[in-house]
């Protein structure tokens, strides 16, 4: 599932890339838990990035990608965990590791401007893996849960063909069969190339 | 890649830098654990049908029973340094005692039997009770209303301890009412190792239903 994933993702990369307009942007995310994933993470995730392409129909309109990957961690410190007639107690270490793997449509609302915002939505799967560790013990759950990230931000350019961006996105990662929800916002940074 | 190929020189070595610092800011694990002590893990589970509120007679054995799959049952006991034996068996009898049990000899017929084992490799719960043919009878052993699970390890090291209650043997199995590990990593010195025995043992007793 994931070959195929990657594999598909690839290849709508290099076909659509070999001709018309096209923006890739890479960006440094920092990444804030919210709902259930506050329930591992309390810390920001200082650790993320993010690449996506963008093919424009139109001048102001494009499809595209977006994959990326973020590392949240938080150390819990000593806790005691009963479940029933169990206990276990140990230091407490949360990971998780997230790969969306997005379809995006995105505006983009003054293409003649130097500063151009733009919105856009990203619907798709994303490889999380949570890991909890007590001890030299370790649960993993893995799974492939649908993501819906709708996304605001803006480019500014800096040279032609080079623009700096800033977006801000929200991040709805669906339960899966073991996986609780884990959505998180973020915040990126980064440039975009265009041709 | 095409958009590679569009890109100029300095465009391109901004790129490159910029995946390479993002990569080297990555890792799929920070925040490791820094210290030894924080592999330690306790964990106890017990029969909820015993009522652990009252005070009990128990006994203990006078070593700690070292445990190796590849020693036959039946072959004389082989037990851990007394070193850190003496450790264990001090801190069980200083738990016990303080929730008011009572040692006695284990001719005297104690209300409960205490098992301390421990081991250093790969191994089960469901060991082989032969192994404790020499201290008492040869039963089996059961674990009413629970499952204690089992830990695995490697360069791991593991102290044990089952309570079994003799007055409740049906069929020749003998009621695990409770079982208390701990597991840890077989670092440091014979002082910090010690140290964690005494702690984490006293995590175990202060864990449900002992607190």
């Amino acid at each position: 599932m994931k070959r195929v994933l990657i594999t598909a993702s690839l290849l709508l990369f290099f076909a659509v890339s070999s001709f018309a307009q096209t923006k890739f942007a890479l960006t440094y995310s920092i990444g804030f838990p919210t709902g259930e994933t506050s329930d591992f993470f309390s810390k920001t995730s200082w650790r993320g990035i993010n690449i996506d392409y963008h093919y424009l129909l139109e001048d102001n309109f494009a499809i595209g990608f977006s994959t990326g990957w973020q590392v949240f961690s938080d150390n819990r410190g000593f806790v005691t965990e009963t479940s029933g007639t169990e206990t276990v107690s140990g230091f407490r270490y949360n990971y998780l590791n997230s790969f969306p793997l997005l379809a995006t449509g995105s505006y983009f609302f003054d293409s003649s401007s130097d500063l151009v915002p733009f919105a856009s939505l990203g619907l798709g799967l994303t490889y999380n893996e949570l890991e909890e560790d007590i001890g030299l013990f370790r649960n993993t759950r893995t799974g492939w849960p649908f993501t819906v990230r709708p996304e605001i931000g803006m480019d500014y350019e800096i040279n032609y063909g080079v623009a700096l961006r800033a977006s801000v996105r929200y991040n709805y990662v669906a339960s899966g069969n073991t996986l609780p929800s884990l959505p998180s916002f973020g915040v990126n940074v980064g440039f975009v190339w265009s041709n | 890649m095409k958009i590679l190929n569009t890109l100029g020189g300095a465009k391109r070595l901004m790129l490159s830098a910029s995946i390479l610092v993002l990569t080297l800011l990555m890792g799929c694990y920070p925040d490791q654990p820094e210290f030894v002590e924080e592999y330690d893990v306790v964990y106890t589970n017990y029969s909820p049908d015993f009522n652990f509120s009252n005070s009990y007679t128990f006994s203990l054995p006078n070593a700690v029973l070292k445990l190796d799959d590849n020693r036959d049952p039946d072959a004389p006991p082989e037990f851990i340094d007394a070193k850190f034996g003496d450790v264990i068996l001090a801190n069980i009898r200083q738990n016990l005692t303080s929730k008011g049990w009572t040692e006695v000899d284990e001719a005297a017929d104690p209300q409960i039997v205490i098992l301390p084992s421990a081991f250093d490799t790969q191994f089960l719960y469901f060991y082989n009770p032969g192994y404790w043919c020499w201290y008492y009878p040869c039963w089996g052993w059961g674990y009413p209303g629970y499952s204690p699970g089992y830990v695995t390890g490697y360069q791991t090291g593991t102290v044990l301890m089952q309570m079994t209650d003799p007055n409740g043997v049906e069929n020749e199995v003998v009621p695990v009412i409770w079982t208390g590990t701990f597991n840890g990593l077989l670092q440091g010195s014979d002082a910090n190792i010690i140290g964690r025995i005494d702690r984490n043992l006293d995590q175990a007793f202060s864990q449900p239903p002992f607190n």
